[in-house]
Order: structure tokens, then sequence, then C-alpha cells
């Protein structure tokens, strides 16, 4: 000890010596626990869930009036676009009961499976995106309410992303602007399959789509629900925003606006639907 | 160098990080600067290493970055990575700062494009992807604690130096 005192060159880095070995280990274990939350990870956010939850019922609302009283002129934005939205679709639910009639003696036929035939939890958002980097956010339910990894979760009827670090009684959902998220998808109009792919700030991505297939702006693209997917048949994804043919010539760089963005939604819906092993 | 005393490290580092924990969940991540979020826990690591040198920079941007770590998304140890080495070379360079008053503020701003351009740099080598944040998220970012730190700097003086500021 006394050698540290009277060198304290040498104590500052043995310290930053020490501090940066423990983030490296760290960093290895979470990399080697394949994808999945680490059983480090888990427990730490068991200890930090009941002090975060308490403190966030009294300060999250303060957040999110400022957040309302800054955001004012777009939820005027918003509010004219969604009571044109409305109008919409009063118009569309006409069709909707014919459409789910001939839907469900379809589906009778060829014994798919979709959303439609799981159980979901609607649940309220408790905590939204923390940095820059962070494309998750956090709900207010957890295992205790038969939540698991990999539950989709939809934000009205379109995907916006998968649970990904479920404890007892909240959970964390990666977005599907996440850039490790992807989902394998098939665009209704031409039955085109592909992968979509998070990029962050830049919209989603459809990739592995060869330039000669049939994908056009404005397409639906819904998850294709493949053997040993991570998502059910038939959610809705995002439509087709612009279509280019990339560098090499082989294959399309496809922009995709997703349906849902669940930054801005107080509550989701989570399927308990777990992909099959 | 001789101003605060162990129970204003031990208890007042500790304490100003959870609140900017608590601040930069429920409050500041509800109020974007033109899409950019604030680094707060960086931003009161940086002014720990400005008053209290590199070890108790490092320390304190180490557990600052693990907290992020753990309530966001990234894989643990890449932001407690990136901030423990950007605050330990924020408390050596403090003894070589200028006594401008704007200095510190400087340092926040290239400090906190640091941390988040070797956060970036990490996750790219890690293979988690780009995270494809661009440079004018950054510079919003580095704006938003130069803000903030007119604010958080002082506070921290306050309250690791309050003989010094009486």
């Amino acid at each position: 000890m006394v050698i540290f005192r009277r060198r304290p060159v040498l104590r500052r880095r043995i310290l930053l010596i020490l501090l940066v070995s423990v983030a490296v280990v760290l960093i290895t274990m979470e990399f080697n626990s394949g994808g999945e939350p680490s059983s480090l990870r888990k427990a730490l956010l068991t200890v930090v869930e009941p002090v975060e939850s308490a403190v966030g019922t009294v300060t999250r609302p303060i957040g999110r009036f400022i957040s309302g009283l800054i955001h004012s002129g777009d939820l005027k934005a918003e509010n004219d676009l969604l009571t044109k939205r409305v109008e919409e679709l009063e118009k569309e639910q006409a069709d909707a009961a014919r459409l789910e009639r001939e839907n469900d003696e379809l589906r009778e036929l060829t014994k798919l499976q979709n959303q439609d035939d799981f159980a979901y939890l609607t649940t309220r958002v408790s905590g939204v995106r923390v940095s820059n980097t962070d494309w998750s956010i956090e709900i207010d339910s957890g295992t205790e309410n038969g939540i698991s990894d990999g539950n989709p979760v939809l934000a009205g009827q379109g995907l916006v992303g998968r649970v990904t670090d479920a404890t007892s009684n909240r959970s964390k959902v990666m977005l599907l602007s996440d850039p490790q998220f992807s989902v394998t998808v098939r665009d209704e109009r031409s039955g085109v399959t592909g992968v979509v792919t998070g990029r962050a700030e830049d919209p989603p991505r459809l990739e592995l789509v060869e330039a000669s297939a049939d994908v056009q702006e404005g397409d639906l693209l819904t998850t294709s629900g493949f053997e040993g997917s991570s998502f059910p048949a038939g959610i809705p994804v995002g439509s087709v925003v612009a279509v280019r043919t990339d560098d090499s010539g082989l294959t399309l760089r496809i922009e995709v606006e997703p349906f849902a963005d669940a930054t801005r939604r107080e509550y989701v819906s989570v399927l308990l639907w777990t992909p099959s092993a | 160098m001789t101003g605060s005393s162990p129970v204003q490290r031990w208890v007042g580092i500790p304490l100003l990080l959870l609140v900017a924990l608590v601040l930069q969940a429920a409050l500041f991540a509800y109020i974007p600067l033109f899409g950019a979020l604030p680094e707060l826990t960086l931003l009161v690591a940086i002014a720990v290493a400005i008053e209290e040198g590199p070890e108790w920079g490092a320390a304190t941007g180490f557990a600052a970055g693990l907290l992020m770590d753990l309530i966001g998304a990234l894989p643990l140890g890449v932001s407690a990575l990136s901030y423990c080495l950007v605050c330990y070379f924020v408390g050596w360079f403090r003894d070589h700062m200028s006594d401008s008053p704007l200095a510190p503020l400087g340092v926040v701003a290239v400090a906190t494009a640091a941390g988040q351009g070797f956060v970036l740099l990490l996750t790219t080598l890690f293979g988690q992807g780009t995270r494809g944040v661009g440079a004018m998220t950054v510079f919003l970012t580095c704006a938003y604690n130069v803000i903030l730190g007119l604010l958080v700097l002082p506070l921290v003086h306050l309250i690791l130096r309050p003989r010094a500021s009486a």
C-alpha cells in the first residue's frame, strides 16, 4: 500500500488496467452468451429494476409533460393525420367483415397459423430509448405476466420489435431499428421473400432480394413465418418506399417504412408466442 | 488536489451518478434535441474527472458506462470501457487545461464526442452493427451536453469542493 501512496502514477495506471480488464471480461461474457442476455445482466437488472421502477413512477410523467409541451406542434399535425386516418379506416371497416369471413375460410382450408391465433398482452411502455446508441424500449410487464424472451411486440397492427430481456415485472424490447434486428418477410403482392434489417437512424432495409425480383414502391411486407422463423406469419412490418439496384447489380437495395413506431406510443401489444426451437 | 474529503467522494459521486441516471432515463430521454439525446451520466463522469483527476475519473466513467449499458441495450461493458478511458484522459488533461472558464465546456464537447465515437467503434468491432449514428447526432449530443454542462459542472464542483466555492 505504501508503494502506491508514494507512486500515484503507478497506482492510477494499475487502476486503469484493472477497470479495462473488467470491461473486456464483461464484453466477452455478453458475446459468449450467443445473443441471449447473460446471467450477470439478468441478475443486475433484477437488482436495478425495482429502484428504477419506483423512481420512474414519479419522474416519468414530468418527462412526458415537458415532451408534450415541446412537441405540441408535432402533436397537432399528428392529430390531423390521425383524424384523416380514422375517416379512411371507417371506410375500410365496411369491407373488413367480408374479408375476415373469406380469410377464415381460406385459413381453414390451408391450416395456416397467424398472429390472430395467439394470445397477446397489451402493456404500458415504461421506458424509452435512453441514449443515441440504444434502440430498445422497456415495457411494464415481464415473466410473471407470461412474457418470455423472443415474444414479438406490436404497436397497433404493425411489428415494432421483440422481447430480449424479460425479468419478473419488466421486459426490454429490441426495436425494429436496432442493427441487430432482422425479420424474414414476404411481399404481399408478389410473394417475393427477403430479410428486413434495422439500420438505427436510417430506415430499415429489405435485403437478400435478387435484382430481377418483382418488388415495387408501396408493396406491403409481412412476416413470412417460415419454419424456424422468429415470428409467426402475417404480421405487417412495413411498406416499400424506395427500390434501387445495388452497386454490384446483383441485388436490390430496398428501403422500408415501418408501419409502427413504438418510441412515440404509450402502449404496445406483446404476442405470447415464442419461436420453435 | 486537496479539496474534497473521502466522504464527499464516496457519497457524493455515487449520488450524482444515480441522479444523472434517473434524469437520463426518465426525463431527458423524452426531450431529444432535434432527435439527439444527451449523455448525462458521461457528463457527470467528465465533471468528476475535471474535479478529481484520472483515478476518480476512470472509476466514475466505468460506473457511469456500466449503468448505461445496463439500462440500455448495448452489451455490458461497451460504454463502461469507453467512458472509463475517456474520463481517465480528461482527468489527466485537466492539469494542462487553460484557466479560461470556457475550457471545461470545450473538454465536455470533445470528451462527449470521443465517448460516443468509442462506443460506436466498439459496437462495430464486436459485430453489433454500425448503429448508424450520424455525425449530426454526435454533434447535437455534444451541444446538448455543453448546455447541460453549464449547470452540471458548477454543481459537481459545489458538491465535491464546498470549501473552495464558499
